[in-house]
């Protein structure tokens, strides 16, 4: 793990997780890097951060992107999944690659961080079907991992503030704690969620 | 090309020459393939095969945000997979030029008429790289309508990452040139076997 001068403020929180966690699903926790030098979230893994520090995720497709944040303290999370529901998955280990376990377990991390469950917030991106079939009958792997994300945010009854999710584009998103805004690049088009 | 990403493959030396083989056999294919459709000599050579952890794919081909074109097509019959024909636009608006006796236009942006073109020559390079499998393997593979997409390398390769992650680990990445008119252009092959697939093609090459 590499550590600038800016990231002091994150220490004490980091010193808080080596208590005992609790996580909902009984599975091998997976390796997450904290305070990744360059920040990027990369697939199926979630990376959390406190201002002024900045999440991104490259390269969104049917994956999502959920951010969760507390903005008491400054607290956030960035999720980048890429399947819909850990209960469907055959890879039982690397929870954090399905939307909802991601969910869970970055809510459960957070929490343990200090973030306080009521003032969580957030905000959805991604979810896009990339490949335009002539027949209809795949499945529409975006839209699941985006219905699924939000299913797991209303049970970890977390209000979901904006998305954008869908379409035929793939995204790069980041994510700034301190102010909860998800900046979406898609091509040369930018939008603020 | 970032090959310095490590990983404990669980191929050996041996398998991967095995995978190389196959390479060159469906490239020489396509080469054919892709030399009558355009009528212009099209070389498709194969520098490198390797094989990649799946969720790393979208960060190992290089910048993950360059705009790419890729086609999608899924084998069916007795041998199953997936195969994907990654293009930089460069190429695909070359070939679309040539399969249409247009003047070339290298700065105009992808219509639908380039899609369906593309979407075509995706067909025949995939459908060449299957032959080579199945007449290797002696087993029918049929492939499935192309599927087309444009956009970000890193979004394009989560479809097959996404594909392939609920059963495999790893990808068999075939890096390609293209060389028409003295220039070379970059692509990618990826070919993602099933588990009875990959068991007949090591059997084949004699590795267990």
């Amino acid at each position: 793990m590499e550590y600038s001068d800016q990231m002091d403020s994150v220490r004490s929180c980091e010193r808080a997780l080596t208590g005992a966690i609790q996580t909902p699903i009984s599975v091998v926790r997976p390796k997450v890097n904290y305070l990744d030098k360059d920040l990027i979230v990369g697939v199926g893994e979630y990376k959390i951060v406190s201002s002024p520090l900045e999440l991104m995720c490259i390269g969104l497709g049917s994956c999502v992107g959920i951010a969760i944040w507390d903005s008491r303290i400054d607290l956030g999370g960035l999720a980048h999944a890429m399947l819909p529901a850990y209960d469907e998955g055959k890879d039982k280990v690397n929870a954090s690659k399905y939307a909802d376990s991601a969910t869970f377990l970055m809510v459960d991390e957070m929490v343990d961080m200090g973030a306080s469950r009521s003032n969580l917030k957030a905000k959805l991106a991604g979810g896009a079907q990339m490949f335009s079939f002539s027949s209809n009958d795949t499945l529409n792997i975006g839209q699941r991992n985006a219905e699924s994300a939000k299913a797991a945010l209303k049970k970890e009854r977390i209000p979901l503030l904006a998305e954008e999710v869908g379409g035929n584009k793939g995204r790069t998103i980041f994510f700034t704690p301190k102010e909860g805004v998800v900046r979406i690049q898609k091509g040369s088009e930018i939008t603020y969620l | 090309m970032e090959n310095g990403t490590e990983f404990q493959s669980t191929y050996t030396p041996d398998q991967i020459d095995a995978l190389r083989e196959i390479g060159n056999i469906g490239a020489s294919h396509a080469s054919t393939a892709l030399t009558t459709l355009l009528n212009q000599d099209i070389l498709v050579d194969v520098p490198e095969c390797f094989i990649c952890k799946t969720l790393e794919a979208p960060y190992v081909l290089g910048d993950a945000e360059q705009s790419v074109v890729a086609v999608y097509l899924d084998a069916y019959g007795k041998g199953k997979g997936s195969m994907l024909l990654i293009l930089t636009e460069d190429i695909a608006k070359k070939m679309t030029d040539m399969l249409l006796w247009r003047n070339p236009d290298p700065n105009r942006a992808i219509s639908e008429e380039d899609k369906d073109a593309i979407s075509e020559i995706g067909n025949i390079c995939g459908s060449a790289y299957l032959n080579a499998i199945s007449n290797l393997l002696g087993v029918t593979m049929l492939p499935s309508p192309p599927g087309f997409a444009v956009g970000m390398l890193g979004a394009v390769l989560q479809y097959p990452a996404t594909m392939a992650s609920e059963e495999f680990d790893y990808l068999v990445i075939i890096k390609t040139h293209f060389v028409t008119d003295r220039q070379r252009f970059p692509g990618y092959f990826i070919y993602i076997p099933d588990r009875e697939t990959e068991k007949l093609l090591m059997e084949k090459f004699g590795i267990q």
